[in-house]
């Protein structure tokens, strides 16, 4: 231990949590130092995430219903029924449930996609010398940095059936011959898609960015002299390069996105299109308009376990496995 | 296999702050086969002018010709070349077979199994089978280093061009590689152009080198030519170690001499003749001078100058003496050990014939040493002893 460290710790010692945790002391110094240090930011976690998924729990197993709005705790212990009505495809709820899991789906994957080909397009393009280049990364940024709540409704303006702008363009381009409605009916979840990765994509761009600039010139210079081009360097230096970071970039999106409620509530409010009703905005506006925070809370923990089951999986099969590797 | 010729070869760099000329009007040529070590200080020039026969630099004026095609405008991939890098460069992603079979798989339309083939016979020469599967980070610097040059060994191209590729390597394994490396450019005879700042690999290695200093070529010629024969003072610098001792002298023509504040020395007629400038640098290398004790029993009295040791390095088989001649300091190599002490005073013999003489204001040479830059093959040597 060096002479710094022990200084340091000696300053987080006068916090005696061993008394009030007697597993405590059989840690070693060196552990205990650490969850000192650690404590700040797990109370935060605790007081933020963790209470909050455990109430969470909690009330998806209890009848709260608009009975019992303000005793939620007097109401009474369901054990499983409220899971068992919200996945229960036969009633109306546990039906457009399934639907809004499939619609969730689709709204990640297809702005995983979306974003990744996007952030990808602007993070190769920003990474060639050209004049302007800082203007045009800050100016790549600014979907992401806008307040959300103002480029939604921009967009909603915008996707406006009569008097959205991106109709008349495309009616006087000739791209459409009559107006299309963009926010009602089966296309929303595609609105919904474009709009929410048209805020999303300059993060990706951003981490795609950073990757790039970590690939060492000499390995495009030696893959020129090994005779490949353009194309080439880009699917067997480039691509394979930014495995890592695309890693966390496909989880991180597919994660956020499946909870994110920002982009369907500003776009689509509380009467959302069948299409665009994805789980998050279902859950919240079945829980809030029908007082049904049992049955809501149910769905929500669904979903919670849906998000976390994909996490640890991809964490197993692919974030965990060393890129520079060996084949044996 | 390629004759490489290069001429008027110029590089500028623009940048912000003005243009920097990194090879000035570079002129030469390289044979077929022939092994050329590029060498300098950094900055001199040496990797801009290998890039650019990469053509990963693109020239700002002159051409490059390999045989007798003008690729000075051809991509890298369309001059038939390999290289390999100081640090390797290669693909962390891939195994060492993948590596090696990138550049075949890109430039060629072999199939798979005849590059598998190629792949595997190369790494049986560079005896690296073994790592085939490893990717680069599980393999040491000697690994990745073998596997660097076995990437270029496969191509079989007409050029090798080598940018310090062992100056990464620990002492004892690049002196290994060099003469694996020398062995390996005899047996595969390709036209290969190496680079570095280390002149231990330039004289061992090299059937020519080129000395460059600021982006301007300072001589060509073989390893011993260089050394014994420098066009300038840069290179009689440059190469040797420790290096050429250099005094500023003035030619007393009259008298026939060379005067220095603290000695003179006479000069034959001979050299004083060819000698037209008056002030010059004298060079003597650290090992044609001599030291005695005893300047009295001196065959040549008239040729001694007066010094104080100032430090002396033993290094087992021989002795560098560090003198003092009139606030100079001037070393010399002398075999065995022998025993001065600090602030002795000794004499300093050189050789006329030893002499490096420069011009103080130009640094060209003007008369170099005698010794013998042909080679001398072993059966001739001692024929030459039994005669004398």
């Amino acid at each position: 231990m060096t002479r710094t460290s022990s200084r340091v710790r000696s300053s987080v010692a006068e916090i005696e949590i061993g008394r009030y945790l007697p597993l405590y002391n059989r840690l070693s110094d060196e552990q205990q130092y650490a969850y000192k240090l650690l404590l700040p930011g797990l109370a935060m976690m605790l007081l933020i995430h963790f209470i909050p998924i455990v109430w969470g729990v909690l009330i998806s197993v209890l009848g709260v219903d608009s009975g019992y709005v303000s005793q939620w705790y007097e109401a009474p212990f369901v054990w499983a029924e409220n899971y068992r009505f919200v996945l229960d495809p036969r009633t109306v709820v546990g039906e457009r449930f399934w639907y809004s899991l499939r619609q969730t789906v689709i709204f990640s994957v297809g702005t995983l996609l979306l974003t990744y080909v996007l952030g990808l397009t602007a993070a190769l393009l920003l990474n060639q010398r050209f004049k302007g280049r800082f203007a045009a990364r800050t100016l790549l940024l600014l979907p992401w940095v806008a307040p959300s709540v103002v480029t939604l409704l921009i967009w909603r303006m915008m996707f406006q059936q009569q008097s959205g702008i991106i109709n008349s363009l495309l009616l006087s381009l000739g791209v459409i011959s009559e107006p299309i409605y963009w926010l009602i009916g089966d296309n929303t979840i595609w609105t919904l898609i474009l709009v929410h990765s048209w805020t999303q994509f300059p993060l990706v761009m951003i981490m795609l960015y950073a990757g790039l600039q970590s690939i060492p010139e000499q390995l495009y210079e030696a893959a020129s002299i090994d005779g490949a081009g353009r194309w080439e360097q880009f699917r067997y230096i480039t691509f394979p390069q930014l495995k890592p970071v695309s890693a966390v970039v496909v989880l991180l999106m597919m994660l956020w996105t499946m909870i994110n409620f920002t982009s369907p509530y500003i776009l689509l409010g509380a009467q959302p299109p069948q299409s665009g009703q994805v789980s998050i905005l279902y859950i919240y506006n079945f829980a809030f308009s029908n007082y049904q925070f049992g049955r809501g809370a149910a769905m929500s923990v669904v979903l919670f376990a849906i998000a976390m089951a994909m996490a640890m999986l991809y964490y197993k099969y692919l974030f965990d496995q060393d890129f520079t590797e060996g084949d044996r | 296999m390629s004759r490489v010729t290069i001429e008027n070869l110029t590089k500028v760099y623009d940048s912000p702050s003005g243009s920097i000329e990194a090879v000035d009007d570079l002129t030469l040529a390289i044979d077929d086969g022939e092994f050329v070590v590029f060498v300098g200080p950094s900055g001199c020039g040496k990797s801009t002018t290998l890039r650019c026969i990469a053509g990963l630099e693109t020239v700002t004026d002159g051409t490059i010709e390999f045989g007798a095609e003008d690729v000075t405008n051809r991509k890298p991939k369309e001059r038939d070349i390999a290289m390999v890098f100081q640090n390797y460069a290669l693909y962390p992603h891939m195994t060492a077979r993948k590596n090696m079979a990138f550049g075949l798989k890109m430039s060629t339309d072999l199939s798979a199994g005849e590059i598998e083939d190629r792949v595997e016979e190369t790494a049986q020469m560079m005896g690296i089978e073994e790592l085939l599967a490893d990717k680069p980070k599980a393999l040491s610097g000697g690994q990745q280093q073998r596997v660097a040059l076995g990437r270029a060994i496969v191509r079989d191209p007409a050029v090798f061009l080598m940018d310090e590729p062992l100056s990464n390597l620990d002492a004892k394994l690049r002196a290994q590689m060099r003469t694996e490396l020398q062995q390996l450019q005899h047996d595969l005879d390709v036209t290969t152009v190496y680079v570095t700042h280390d002149q231990t690999e330039a004289m061992t290695m090299g059937d020519r080198i080129v000395v460059l200093n600021d982006g301007e070529l300072q001589q060509v010629g073989t390893p011993l030519e260089c050394y014994h024969r420098p066009a300038n003072r840069f290179v009689a610098g440059f190469l040797g170690s420790p290096p050429m001792n250099f005094l500023p002298v003035e030619a007393d023509l009259d008298a026939g001499a060379l005067s220095h504040p603290s000695f003179s020395l006479s000069l034959s007629d001979s050299i004083g003749a060819d000698l037209d400038a008056t002030e010059l640098v004298m060079g003597i290398r650290p090992e044609h001078g001599s030291l005695t004790t005893t300047p009295d029993e001196h065959p040549e009295p008239e040729r001694l100058v007066e010094a104080t040791v100032t430090v002396t390095e033993p290094m087992g088989d021989v002795t560098n003496v560090y003198l003092d001649i009139g606030g100079e300091s001037v070393t010399v190599t002398a075999g065995g050990h022998l025993g001065l002490t600090d602030g002795e005073s000794v004499w300093l013999y050189v050789p006329e014939a030893k002499l490096h003489l420069f011009d103080a204001e130009t640094g060209t040479a003007i008369k170099h040493s005698d010794e013998p830059i042909e080679s001398t093959r072993v059966s001739e040597a001692s024929r030459y002893a039994e005669t004398a």
